[in-house]
């Protein structure tokens, strides 16, 4: 007998416990919860959502973020966001929101944690709660909103948003609480129960995810700025919340001290970062206060916008278009400079800026409104859970992570994602989360799918112990209609005698009956014994929204025996009862109007089916460098096959090539440790040398031709597998007129140069770096490693010989982040850095006077030309996409982005997914990266990968989808052109043929399909339909549908 | 005469048809004629669809999405 047989035996957690309920934690919940492991997801306010769910928009798109971050969107909208499952009724099953809650301690080690929680009182049970908001009508006690940053007031009895997750009212028991109880009785539900005490729980998990995220710098700090003192003076998240549709104003942006419109507003920048105190960058508010500034052109009238900043650090797709865009099209102005005080006429609040032009003259301007660009603080909480933790903290006060290890905090099994490792965007959070999401799948490999789910319906869940279905093609339609009132709330302005009288009338209505709670488990049952007594197959319920009810009726109806589409919800709380107050006449007889199409679409409903389909259990990556590589040992760690393709000879891309970095690290180590793994890694095939010829299949079940090149000849053959990973780099560009004269290299030469001859290194006296080198007829954007890698090199020649002279010509320099700290450091080691424009950009020369190499060059602090000498001069190139992209983009059906990299679904919240479900995108081929933001990308493909692996037998596509009806086709090809994932093709098979024996006809593949039905409206021929949303069921022309109202007006009572 | 208008609102429900159910849910008053209809796009609409609601009365069409 061994000696563990002898030790009882303990089931290890197949769970994950993740801290933070923003949107890197809830990614990362996500991820883990389709993996098949259960997750704990812990917030310490009443909602999710954290700091997006306070931005009206997010750039360089503007879209709205409420509906996208924070908890909505369903599979097939074409704009889909994180995910539907936050949904109350349609929670992921393996996700447990805990609101309201903290961590109070965790013991244990790597895989076997026992974590303990505080669980703060909310008072309202969320299950009860129906959000009738008469808690919130009765308390007396009157509060600032801290959501809207106390520029508005809410009750003690409050829910934090309009639209939050999960749904439902808090009671705010601080010490203004009188307990007058009033709230508790007024609840049509009892959902209050004021009693409720704090308790302490304890989870057992195998990982920790830590997504604290950031708090805003305390502008008031610095008193110079007027902050707290000028009532004009606002912090950005102030102005945020003026500008969204969800503020205090309804998105009108005004002054506090008149509530007028401001005819002039300044942005000042680094408030907060890149000084003395923070020494870091925080990464975003460039780019923030360039879409405030850009917002308020857009809204207020001939509004003057200045934004004084110091570099422009718009370092990421798109980015930089971004900045052109606000400065030549919207007329912002930019001005290069650190403003040090902000004054104010008192007579009007207007304030008074003092500061200094390029060319050194002090200027003073008048502004209406100045906007504090604030930084990235470590979250509140950090020290005190750093130190019960164990965690380590940098000497910002962040997260510590290893540069090649980005995720991983300083205690195994603990991981951390989003800004609480370094200030970080929406889109990077995300990439963390989905990556902290990987390491958690690869440490418990052998529990992933301990809990699975499927998407067999709309709501995920579980099915098995379901009642099978019942087959009611042979039944005539048998209707019932509850009305639901919403615990008497809706009878107010509705009167439902009359509308169940009525709707019991409709043709084919069984049965018609008043709930008051349908959405309660005592309902349910209800309307479960109607359904089995009077043999009904279609049910409508007047009720609430399709988007917050729908799953829950759906689920009702699948476990009754019923396909879960035979069911019609009439949202009458939403769109009838409470928007249309004082109009009881018309709101009745739109209600009845709203139950009648109701009944009439329902009877036409068919049942809806998704096909279940076999998951081959590998994933095909595509490039051998930094990326790839990590992503399959990541997959395979989790336990799937890889199959690795590199289309040189040797794994490691430009890895190979990277002797050392700026944090000091050796990239080499890293190098040999990656390819000995992936080499002896059982789960990883590597075909070296081999290139993807083509690429079929859907989600689950791709078959990719490869060729592998072999002295001349090549060897073709093909591998099956469920997901596909494009992790195919860039590269330095290395055309430009500048390389042809000697002395001019690439900064990645320069890099060569020092590793392999220092002595010629050591030999210089004048090296004149410029960056921002863009080989002609290219894009221009942020290739965002250069300037860091620029300064490293910088760092190494006045190291080799401290008296050389190093000179970098820059545009921006952009060290965001902590990188930061190693411009300072070069300035301290005497580099000398002279900013150059558009206008005029640095000139390499040869003096034939001297025999010398020259730049000349522009100086704006001095206002004269600058002839540099040089012994060297190491320019710093675009980093392009790498040669074939766009073939491979071709070859995969993926679109690639006016930079030519390849494009991701949407650029915030999918940044590692592309359109076509089941290929992800991984590292450089998305976008210049360092190495530490490839891995961190990298494992956020191989968890998205992963979550697909996992579903092994049971990946279920189809469902809403469009199909085509071949004799009607014409081959006009509109379909092709017109669907945004490109999924339609026309195609010629046998029993495929299209009008007048046309030789073939478009055909969609169901498991693609992402049911938009865009197809379906533009088709000339009428040839498609969309399921579920047939012309007839859209228009119900028998029973005269839409257009006239059907119905007389009901009386008033 | 009013009351007898009908505008049929076509919206996506992953954005128009959730600021109509936000509309409820801040209880935003709008007439009684708006009657919201939802479709998994935008995109599914279909010009007929536009013109079927003019010719069966509707005296207004919103598409939002």
């Amino acid at each position: 007998m061994s000696l563990t047989d002898t030790l009882p035996l303990r089931h290890k957690p197949a769970a994950a416990l993740v801290v933070g309920g923003g949107i890197g934690g809830m990614r990362a919940a996500l991820d883990l919860a389709d993996a098949g492991l259960k997750v704990y997801l812990v917030e310490q306010t009443p909602c999710l959502g954290g700091r997006v769910a306070q931005l009206g928009f997010m750039f360089p798109q503007h879209d709205c973020v409420l509906c996208r971050g924070t908890a909505d969107h369903g599979y097939g909208c074409t704009r889909p966001s994180i995910s539907p499952a936050y949904i109350q009724h349609n929670q992921h099953p393996n996700i447990q929101i805990l609101t309201n809650t903290r961590v109070v301690d965790a013991a244990g080690e790597a895989g076997d944690f026992t974590v303990s929680l505080r669980r703060e009182p909310r008072y309202v049970d969320i299950q009860r709660c129906t959000n009738c908001g008469i808690c919130a009508e009765v308390c007396p006690v009157t509060l600032p909103d801290a959501y809207q940053l106390g520029m508005t007031m809410r009750k003690a009895a409050y829910k934090t948003a309009a639209r939050a997750t999960p749904d439902a009212y808090s009671i705010d028991k601080g010490p203004y609480c009188d307990d007058c109880v009033k709230c508790e009785q007024a609840c049509p539900t009892s959902a209050i129960h004021l009693d409720e005490q704090p308790r302490l729980e304890s989870v057992e998990v195998g990982a920790i995810i830590l997504a604290l995220g950031y708090q805003i710098y305390d502008a008031a700090e610095l008193e110079e700025l007027g902050y707290g003192r000028y009532p004009n003076v606002l912090q950005a998240l102030h102005y945020e919340r003026l500008a969204s549709r969800s503020g205090p104003t309804e998105g009108a942006v005004i002054r506090p001290s008149d509530n007028r419109q401001p005819r002039s507003i300044a942005w000042l920048q680094c408030i907060g970062s890149r000084d003395q105190k923070n020494a870091f960058c925080s990464s975003i508010c460039c780019m923030y206060a360039t879409k405030e500034a850009i917002l308020a052109k857009q809204r207020l009238k001939d509004v003057q916008c200045s934004v004084f900043i110091m570099d422009e650090r718009a370092f990421n797709k798109e980015y930089s278009a971004y900045f052109t865009k606000a400065r030549d099209t919207h007329g912002i102005q930019y001005n290069r400079c650190r403003v040090s005080a902000v004054s104010e006429d008192p007579s009007t609040h207007d304030l008074i800026l003092r500061y200094t032009e390029a060319n050194g003259k002090i200027h003073e301007e008048r502004f209406d409104m100045v906007v504090l660009a604030t930084g990235l603080q470590p979250p509140e909480s950090a020290g005190q859970l750093a130190e019960m933790l164990g965690i380590g903290l940098n000497k910002h006060g962040f997260c510590e992570t290893d540069k090649f290890a980005p995720l991983q905090t300083t205690r195994p099994g603990v991981f951390v994602c989003g800004a609480f490792s370094s200030p970080k965007e929406i889109a990077e959070t995300i990439i963390d989360a989905s990556g902290a999401a990987a390491e958690v799948m690869r440490l418990l490999n052998d529990r992933l799918n301990t809990y699975p789910t499927s998407r067999e319906w709309p709501f995920l869940s579980d099915t098995s112990g379901f009642a099978p279905e019942r087959d009611v093609s042979s039944e005539p339609p048998r209707v019932g209609v509850f009305a639901c009132t919403c615990g008497e709330t809706l009878n107010e302005h509705l009167n439902y005698p009359t509308l169940v009288q009525q709707a019991s009338q409709f043709p084919g209505v069984e049965t018609a009956e008043i709930l008051d709670f349908a959405c309660f488990p005592e309902a349910l049952g209800h309307i479960q014994e109607h359904v089995q007594s009077d043999r009904l197959n279609r049910l409508v319920i007047a009720a609430c929204s399709n988007r917050t009810h729908e799953s829950l009726f759906q689920r009702m109806m699948r476990q009754i025996g019923l396909n879960p589409y035979l069911l019609e919800l009439v949202n009458l709380r939403e769109q009838c009862s409470r928007v249309h107050e004082g109009q009881s006449g018309l709101a009745n007889r739109k209600a009845l109007e709203m139950v009648r199409l109701a009944v009439g679409r329902v009877q036409l409903a068919q049942p809806v089916y998704k096909k279940k389909h076999r998951c081959r259990p590998s994933a095909l990556v595509i490039g051998g460098g930094l990326a790839g590589m990590t992503a399959g040992l990541a997959i395979a760690d989790s336990g799937y096959d890889v199959h690795l393709v590199e289309r040189s000879e040797r794994l490691g891309g430009n890895l190979l090539d990277l002797y050392y970095v700026v944090e000091g690290v050796n990239p080499q180590r890293l190098l040999r440790d990656l390819v000995n793994r992936v080499r002896a890694h059982q789960r990883i095939e590597v075909h070296t040398r081999t290139e993807v010829v083509n690429h079929t299949g859907h989600l689950g079940y791709f078959i990719t031709g490869l060729r592998t090149k072999h002295n001349g000849t090549g060897e073709n053959f093909s591998v099956e597998h469920g997901v596909t990973i494009v992790a195919t780099g860039a590269q330095e560009a290395r055309q430009h007129p500048y390389l042809k004269a000697p002395g001019v290299i690439t900064q990645h030469e320069l890099e060569e140069k020092i590793i392999h001859q220092p002595e010629e290194i050591a030999a210089l006296k004048d090296v004149v770096m410029i960056q921002c080198v863009r080989p002609e007829n290219t894009p221009e954007y942020c290739s965002r490693v250069c300037c860091t890698n620029a300064l490293k090199n910088a760092a190494r020649l006045k190291l080799f010989n401290p008296s050389c002279r190093v000179t970098v010509l820059f545009k921006n320099i952009v060290t965001y982040g902590f990188r930061e700290e190693y411009y300072t450091e070069a300035r301290q080691l005497g580099v000398m850095f002279v900013r150059y424009t558009d206008a005029e950009p640095p000139q390499v020369y040869f003096d034939h006077n001297y025999d010398r190499l020259k730049v000349r060059v522009r100086d704006l602090s001095l206002d004269r030309w600058l002839d540099l000498q040089a012994d060297l001069i190491p320019i710093s190139t675009s980093i392009i996409p790498s040669v074939g992209s766009a073939e491979l983009a071709r070859i995969l059906r993926v679109p690639l982005s006016s930079e030519g990299f390849f494009e991701e679904a949407q650029m915030k919240l999918r940044p590692m997914d592309f359109m076509r479900e089941g290929i992800f995108l991984a590292g450089m081929a998305h976008y210049p990266k360092f190495s530490e933001e490839a891995i961190s990308h990298a494992l956020a493909a191989a968890a998205r990968a992963v979550t697909v692996l996992s579903q092994r037998d049971s990946l279920y596509l189809g469902g809403v989808v469009a199909q085509v009806d071949p004799a009607k086709c014409v081959g006009c090809l509109t379909c092709t052109r017109t669907c945004p994932f490109g999924i339609p093709q026309v195609i010629h098979e046998e029993g495929r043929i299209g009008v007048g024996g046309l030789g073939g006809a478009a055909f969609i593949d169901s498991a693609l399909c992402q049911g938009c039905g865009t197809c379906t409206g533009e088709c000339p021929a009428n040839a498609i339909q969309l399921i579920h949303y047939t012309d007839e069921q859209m228009m119900m022309r028998a029973i005269g549908g839409l257009g006239t109202w059907k119905i007389p007006v009901i009386s008033e009572q | 005469m009013s009351e007898d208008l009908q505008v049929v609102a076509f919206c996506c429900q992953h954005c128009a048809y959730a600021a109509a159910d936000l509309a409820g849910g801040l209880r935003l008053q709008y007439p009684p004629s708006v009657r919201v209809v939802m479709l998994p796009c935008t995109g599914k609409i279909d010009a007929l669809l536009v013109l079927q609601a003019f010719e069966s009365g509707a005296d207004g069409v919103m598409v939002a999405g």
